[in-house]
């Protein structure tokens, strides 16, 4: 192979990519925040025994669960303005796509959660005149969360990979910034090659801690 | 002496089981009530039923002569003046044994951390767990970890205490030591009814023996008239084989 | 807001869109196939007990693990042909691209299958005198497979779903004729709704199917 790299065009530009990459953890950190935010309730009505509260939750859940993360992207980012006649800033629209995938699966990792906590811990805080927020907030939660950590932290892994995603709606994050680059100096593989190795350091401490915690719980069960 | 919890007509089903087929019963002050029965005869649901740990299908509680509602707000009122004591224990295991008695204090009394950790301590120490009351749950024997329970009862200052077969799933060198704390409490005059399958200890703890059978009030009366004397043909199968040198 | 819908852009487009699912299903049951082969040769190597073999097979793991599939889709179709001299098609590309990545998964999910037998086994399997192959092949795999059966059926769907990423290299798959219709007929909210509910039929179906699969096996003892 008489390939020649030339990586001059990308680490004179690198600034470019590094803007993107600010894009790119921006959007990683306010989706996964939200998601959390809007999975908890989620996965509290997926629980609960009445239907009302029961039958949306899992219909919001299997739809976010069952359809490509890039269609439901596209959806909001052109259906929705359709629909609601309000045209979304793109980082509004990818965050708010990526935020309610999210919201899905974190839904799902609660409601686990939240149900292998015994029942003797519900009662006893019932038993002492806890109403059901105080005693979600100082009992059953604290517990549940040492649990739950490992899938959160596998759900921010995948979150982190599906920001890429957004670089189809045009949101300047790092592959964004990346296929720019491509058609400005023609250098696919050397931009391509420095941009997944971006990816994989920005991306990997996460993965190394996801591997510490599920060795802890091991060890702890 | 006045009536502090009242069950009126109390049924519950599970399904298409009938658990409870209209228990009436007065609890009054000062009171110390064993509720006896064969296991699946109902009195651990009869029991849970008073602070509403399970729903009854139908009938009423009344607390100081006041029905109880079903909205959040009423039930946590009632909780908080009917403590209860727990088969499985329940300690919060994320707490150490002062945590687990002051968290309601804080939280649901609204207590300052300093006038909770005050009360605690009293509690911790008449249950003689004082030394201990660093500890976490998981540090800490099956009796210690129940006499943990019953201070953390106790610190909310219920006027009734619910006792749900306290001392079955100790081991049976511990189960003194839990015995020995709800004699003391009964010494101080508190109300109390206990779910047991301690006939011994049921005989000399109560002023009142109820005799459950089949979701219903068979017998009740003082110790001597059900436990030595019992009218009811069930009630005698029931006492059966069970050694009059114990009590 | 009174939105005048039409579907009817997508009963007339009827055909493509059917035409561009079963592209979908065939890049997905293609790189679910080859996955399912990558990952065990990726899994052979890394549990080979050599290292040579192991750590390039922990390389490859970890990298298309941690790396979104979109940027590996894009390096082997606009990077791989300048190395290697020969343009790829936009199937044979998001082929590549998707084997790899399930295979990276599979590969761990073998091995998390594998890892989860009990020593025990082993040294029965040891103890009556087999080879490490022979162990492997008659003691240990096929009581693995059936824990491996649920993960590897939950890693499928996401094949399928990251199929769609092919669209943005011009593969002819679902999501590709919706954009293609969507700029001719500038109905996105029909066009997207529509192929949001055809892959959600699709998926969904498939996942109850596989949980009363997983029921039958359950039942068998697994």
């Amino acid at each position: 192979m008489s390939y020649t790299f030339d990586f001059s065009d990308v680490f004179s530009n690198i600034d470019l990519l590094l803007v993107g990459v600010r894009y790119t953890v921006l959007l990683w950190i306010v989706a996964f925040a939200f998601g959390m935010a809007v999975g908890l309730p989620l996965g509290l009505a997926r629980g609960s025994s009445r239907r009302l509260l029961h039958l949306p939750a899992t219909a919001y859940v299997e739809v976010f669960r069952n359809t490509p993360m890039l269609v439901q992207l596209l959806w909001f980012y052109y259906a929705f303005p359709t629909l609601t006649g309000w045209q979304v800033p793109t980082f509004v629209a990818a965050s708010a796509g990526l935020c309610l995938n999210t919201s899905a699966y974190c839904a799902e990792t609660f409601r686990a959660g939240l149900q292998a906590t015994g029942r003797g811990q519900y009662e006893a805080g019932r038993a002492l005149g806890m109403p059901e927020t105080t005693l979600l907030r100082r009992i059953i939660l604290p517990q549940a969360v040492s649990r739950m950590l490992p899938a959160f932290t596998n759900r921010a892994i995948e979150l982190g990979k599906m920001t890429a995603i957004a670089s189809v709606v045009t949101l300047p994050e790092l592959m964004y910034e990346a296929r720019i680059m491509t058609s400005n100096t023609y250098r696919p593989l050397e931009v391509f090659t420095v941009v997944a190795l971006i990816y994989f350091v920005t991306i990997y401490p996460v993965t190394l801690l996801s591997y510490w915690l599920e060795a802890r719980q091991r060890r702890s069960a | 002496m006045g009536v502090v919890v009242r069950a009126e007509k109390l049924h519950k089903t599970f399904g298409t089981l009938e658990v409870l087929k209209g228990v009436d019963l007065d609890v009054q002050e000062g009171e110390r009530i064993a509720i006896l029965g064969k296991s699946g005869s109902g009195k651990s649901t009869f029991l849970r039923c008073l602070n509403f740990m399970e729903m009854p299908s139908s009938g009423r509680v009344y607390f100081d002569g006041a029905p109880v509602g079903t909205s959040q707000a009423e039930l946590c009122r009632l909780r908080i003046n009917v403590g209860m004591v727990f088969q499985s224990l329940n300690l919060f295991p994320h707490m150490t044994a002062m945590g687990n008695v002051m968290e309601a204090l804080v939280s649901v009394k609204g207590m300052t951390k300093a006038q909770a950790r005050a009360i605690a301590s009293e509690q911790l120490g008449r249950v003689d767990m004082l030394s201990k009351s660093e500890s976490y749950p998981i540090n800490l024997s099956g009796g210690q970890q129940q006499r943990v329970a019953i201070a953390r009862a106790l610190a909310m200052e219920p006027r009734v205490l619910l006792l749900d077969e306290p001392t079955s799933s100790l081991d049976p060198e511990l189960v003194g030591e839990v015995l020995k704390v709800i004699n003391a409490l009964a010494a101080r005059k508190m109300t109390m009814v206990l779910v047991t399958h301690e006939l011994g200890f049921a005989y000399h703890f109560a002023s009142r023996v109820i005799f459950l059978h089949d979701g219903r009030i068979l017998e009740q009366g003082t110790p001597d008239q059900v436990l030595k004397n019992p009218a009811e043909k069930r009630t005698q199968e029931f006492l059966t084989g069970f050694n009059e040198f114990s009590f | 807001m009174a939105y005048q819908w039409d579907f009817s852009v997508v009963s007339r487009n009827w055909d493509a869109l059917l035409a561009g699912l079963g592209n979908t299903l065939l890049l997905s049951t293609a790189s679910i196939a080859t996955g399912a082969v990558v990952g065990m040769v990726l899994a052979g190597m890394r549990l080979s007990g050599r290292r040579l073999l192991a750590w390039p097979a922990v390389g490859v793991i970890e990298f298309f693990r941690n790396t979104p599939a979109l940027v590996q889709l894009f390096w082997i179709f606009y990077a791989l042909p300048v190395l290697i001299g020969v343009s790829l098609s936009s199937f044979v590309a998001a082929w590549i691209a998707f084997s790899i990545q399930s295979g990276a998964f599979f590969a761990e999910v073998y091995r998390g299958g594998i890892g989860s037998i009990e020593r025990g086994q082993w040294e029965a399997g040891r103890a009556v005198g087999m080879g490490r192959v022979t162990l492997m092949h008659r003691i240990i795999f096929p009581q693995a497979l059936r824990r491996m059966i649920p993960p590897m059926i939950e890693r499928s769907f996401e094949v399928v779903k990251t199929t769609a990423l092919a669209a943005t290299v011009a593969y002819a798959d679902l999501l590709y004729e919706a954009m293609s219709t969507i700029s001719k007929s500038y109905r996105p909210l029909e066009v997207y709704s529509a192929v949001a509910a055809i892959y959600f039929v699709v998926l969904f179906g498939a996942s109850l199917a596989a949980q009363s699969f997983e029921r039958v096996l359950k039942r068998r003892g697994a």
